[in-house]
């Protein structure tokens, strides 16, 4: 393993691990009682809940807030497409013992089916180049994550397309190529995506 | 680190006393003579579609991965079991003994829904029977303790984690929730004439429930809950294909395995989905999950093949691949063998045109990597790309049983395809898996590796390359690079068995693929010594551990059933006596000699159809009878025999003397056979 591909995937895996391990068990309470509050204050709930790292309780105040709200704009679909994505990497402790936080594998892929449908949306409405670079960008980490890696090249490349001027996505793009090339030897690779929950 | 919990120390009568009780518990079993392989004794207590299982460890403990039920004995202390077996090593009624001075204590426990099968509670009724074996009278006293669980070997996946105070007993009459009732509550305490027993009970849940969800599990006696489960799993046995081998350690073996492929299963999104064991490895893995769906449906388990398979249709990504863990490439290929496995063995699968239009996303997907490599231009670039699978090839690299797979998806697609009527798409993927297969053999020898490496970079543990011999069968069975790979790996490991980490720890089924390899490469004593050794490396519930020292026969924390050797030990066997994998149905590939004193294989799925078969060798003739299938079936002669003279009309010689072949329809064949060299 590469030293910054291993710096990454550390960091990652460090930061999900803490905001998770100290977290109490929630892989039964994350069923909250029927949320009943304005969609934009929803919204904000599981925005608060992703800045403290808790994607998979989000979840539900996003599925409530995007069946309500009355503009169907693209950064809620990313916002919780991210939130998805990251709540199928999350690790909890069940008797002192750290675990997937999601149940299993094939909870896991439901809810990158789901994520991968609210990026394609969040595309759909995507106002310009740059958003549809940011968006590109997030199915491309996502991509990378997983072990995808010619179709995070591809998104990569994609990003950089719709938004030249920002360096980032021919930058991960390149890091990823020379992945591809040489694994054993690669010392780049992509960076962690930047936040995307913004507000609607 | 144990946190202390309710202990219950009562004393109380005996209920049930010798006069005119059931028989000894050890009459059913004695669990000590029972072999096991390892130094760590243990047992599952698990059901099909249940999330959660019980896990009697080598102190005679009951743990579910939150909380424990122990007992102590008169002596104020614990009693290891020697052995914790499954009745005749595969029916899953637990046996357990201890000895506590004077006094044999003998544990037999049974596991049922506790409601229904589309519940998710497990219940469990354990009878505790001691026996005074001195001349002289005996204190017998047994208690039952609950605690809830620090770091243990496994954790279950679901559901809420109980404080200690939450572990409740059933009082039997009470209301709220509780985990297990005990019959004198809280234990006993007799004292017992010479060969004087007496038995008590318990029952318990794998969740806390309702009392009177208690009381309705223990109002069925133990005998009958144990009866209901025999019957359960003897009607489970006779589902599927029926192996009559005069093999009785075999057959009990392949029992045993189905077992665990049955119970490592659970209900998800309205079906059913493989698990990688009922403890530790509670979770999905295409890579253990294809195996599993395989020998099930080659075992005849079709409809449990079949939702299997379903399940796993269901993990399909919005841009065509499967996968069921992070990196591990293997599973887009291995996601389309197992539909191919499962949908069209046998043949007449209604809804295949949607798996076979799923199965052709997942081919695009993969034609969609192979171009940007193709005009990526680098040396491997016409292999699927590098992975991380972070399981047992611990490396990062483009790694060759990843495309050995994909290939063999590619055929799975294909012929999926032409089932469901979808020509044109079957003929396109059949073209391309012809230019995959040049590309992969282009690239073989580009690596300069002699035999299959790891990795097209070379590096990493040798384990997907293996399936590029079966079941990939990428290369062809008397290709070299097969036998030399065999032989390297054979070589290193001393054995069958291959070595994992290091020459002391054994893996039990990274190796198996290369049994099936020799049967078809003509080899039976080969494919013989990998199933002496997965019949060997077994526990006294029939179940395998993943991987363990051979020197001390430890696993560790790696706790038994692992369901893919036993899809291993099952697919195996089975084909060693019927393979259609082909174009040519093949016959007893590696039956033992045992077998040939007259065998029978009864309702076993074909791609052309059910058969029976039966065998046998009297003397100089060989015989077989077999349901007549519409195409060529090729016949393996005994163990050291060969055609004596020329096969009798409309029998031809076969491929070498061992074998002879039979025209399409042919339904019967007596070959003279004399011993050769």
């Amino acid at each position: 393993m590469s030293g910054r591909w291993l710096a990454v995937a550390a960091v990652i895996a460090a930061l999900t691990a803490l905001a998770c391990a100290q977290r109490p068990d929630h892989r039964v309470a994350h069923r909250p009682a029927a949320i009943d509050m304005p969609p934009a204050a929803a919204y904000d709930t599981a925005t608060a809940l992703v800045v403290r790292k808790e994607y998979r309780a989000s979840l539900p105040y996003y599925r409530y807030a995007l069946g309500r709200l009355q503009d169907d704009h693209w950064s809620p679909h990313v916002a919780f497409a991210v939130a998805l994505g990251n709540a199928t990497l999350g690790y909890t402790t069940r008797c002192g013992v750290m675990v997937a936080e999601t149940r299993s594998s094939a909870e896991r892929i439901q809810l990158l089916q789901e994520a991968f449908a609210h990026f394609e949306r969040a595309a759909q409405l995507a106002p310009d180049g740059p958003t549809r670079a940011r968006i590109l960008g997030a199915v491309a980490n996502l991509f990378f994550v997983y072990g995808f890696s010619w179709d995070s090249f591809v998104a990569y490349r994609q990003a950089h397309e719709a938004n030249p001027k920002a360096a980032v996505w021919a930058r991960d793009g390149d890091a990823l190529m020379d992945m591809l090339h040489d694994p054993l030897h690669a010392t780049r690779a992509p960076s962690p995506p930047d936040s995307v929950a913004a507000r609607p | 680190m144990i946190r202390p919990g309710l202990t219950l120390v009562l004393l109380g009568l005996a209920t049930l006393t010798s006069c005119g009780a059931p028989s000894p518990l050890r009459e059913a079993c004695e669990p000590d003579s029972i072999p096991d392989a390892y130094a760590r004794a243990g047992a599952a207590l698990m059901w099909p579609g249940m999330p959660r299982a019980f896990h009697v460890d080598d102190r005679g403990q009951l743990s579910n991965g939150l909380w424990r039920m122990r007992f102590r004995f008169a002596s104020g202390s614990e009693r290891a079991p020697r052995r914790v077996a499954y009745q005749d090593r595969w029916l899953p009624i637990v046996h357990w003994a201890c000895h506590d001075g004077a006094v044999r204590w003998d544990f037999e426990a049974v596991a049922f829904p506790a409601r229904s099968e589309l519940d998710s509670v497990l219940a469990v009724s354990l009878v505790a029977e001691a026996t005074n074996t001195s001349p002289a009278a005996a204190v017998a006293e047994l208690a039952a303790t609950l605690d809830t669980l620090s770091s243990p070997v496994f954790v279950a996946v679901e559901g809420e984690t109980p404080e200690s105070v939450d572990l409740r007993w059933g009082s039997g009459h009470g209301s709220g929730l509780a985990v297990a009732r005990a019959e004198a509550p809280g234990g006993v305490r007799w004292s017992l004439r010479p060969g004087e027993r007496r038995r008590t009970r318990f029952v318990l849940t794998s969740h806390r429930v309702d009392e009177r969800d208690l009381e309705d599990v223990a109002r069925p006696s133990h005998a009958q809950r144990q009866g209901m489960v025999r019957d359960y799993w003897t009607r489970q046995m006779d589902a599927g294909t029926a192996f009559e081998l005069n093999d009785p350690e075999l057959e009990a073996a392949m029992r045993a395995a189905r077992v665990v492929l049955l119970a490592c299963r659970e209900r998800w999104n309205g079906g059913w989905i493989p698990i990688g064991g009922p403890f530790q490895y509670r979770d999905t893995w295409l890579r253990d999950g294809a195996r599993l769906v395989s020998a099930l449906a080659v075992t005849g388990y079709t409809n449990e093949a079949r939702e299997a398979a379903l399940g796993f249709a269901k993990l399909q990504w919005p841009h065509g691949p499967f996968l069921t863990q992070r990196g591990q490439l293997d599973g887009p290929g291995q996601a389309l063998w197992l539909f191919d496995q499962a949908f069209l063995r046998p043949p007449g699968y209604a809804e295949l045109p949607a798996i076979a239009a799923q199965a052709a996303r997942c081919w695009r997907w993969s034609e969609s990597q192979r171009d940007l490599g193709r005009q990526s231009g680098w040396r491997f670039g016409r292999m699927l790309p590098f992975a991380e699978p972070r399981d047992n090839e611990l490396t990062r690299a483009q790694l060759v049983g990843n495309d050995a797979w994909m290939i063999a998806g590619y055929a799975a697609a294909a012929r999926l395809a032409g089932a469901a009527g979808q020509r044109s798409d079957s003929i396109a993927i059949e073209q391309t898996r012809v230019a995959y297969l040049d590309d992969f053999r282009a690239a073989l020898a580009l690596t300069g590796s002699d035999d299959v490496p790891p990795s097209w970079q070379g590096v990493g543990r040798d384990w997907g390359n293996i399936a590029a011999c079966w079941p990939a069968r990428v290369l062809d069975p008397q290709d070299p690079r097969c036998e030399r790979l065999a032989a390297r790996l054979w070589a290193r490991s001393g054995g069958a068995m291959l070595t994992y980490a290091n020459a002391d720890s054994l893996q039990s089924y990274v190796g198996a693929d290369l049994g099936t390899w020799a049967l078809l490469d003509g080899r039976p004593a080969a494919a013989d010594s990998v199933l002496r050794e997965l019949l060997f490396w077994r526990n006294a519930s029939g179940a395998h551990a993943e991987y363990f020292s051979r020197s001390a026969r430890d696993f560790g924390r790696n706790l038994p059933p692992h369901p893919t050797p036993a899809a291993a030990l099952l697919s195996l066997v089975r084909n060693a006596l019927v393979y259609d994998d082909g174009d040519t149905l093949m016959l007893t590939l590696g039956a033992r000699a045992d077998w040939w004193r007259g065998a029978s294989v009864k309702r076993a799925p074909t791609r052309w159809g059910t058969i029976d078969l039966r065998f046998e060798r009297d003397g100089d003739d060989a015989t077989w009878e077999w349901t007549p299938m519409p195409v060529w079936t090729l016949l393996r002669l005994p163990p050291g025999a060969r055609v004596d003279g020329a096969p009798a009309p409309p029998l031809l010689p076969g491929p070498d003397p061992t074998s002879v072949l039979a025209p399409p329809g042919t339904g019967r064949a007596r070959v003279r056979v004399g011993e050769g060299s």
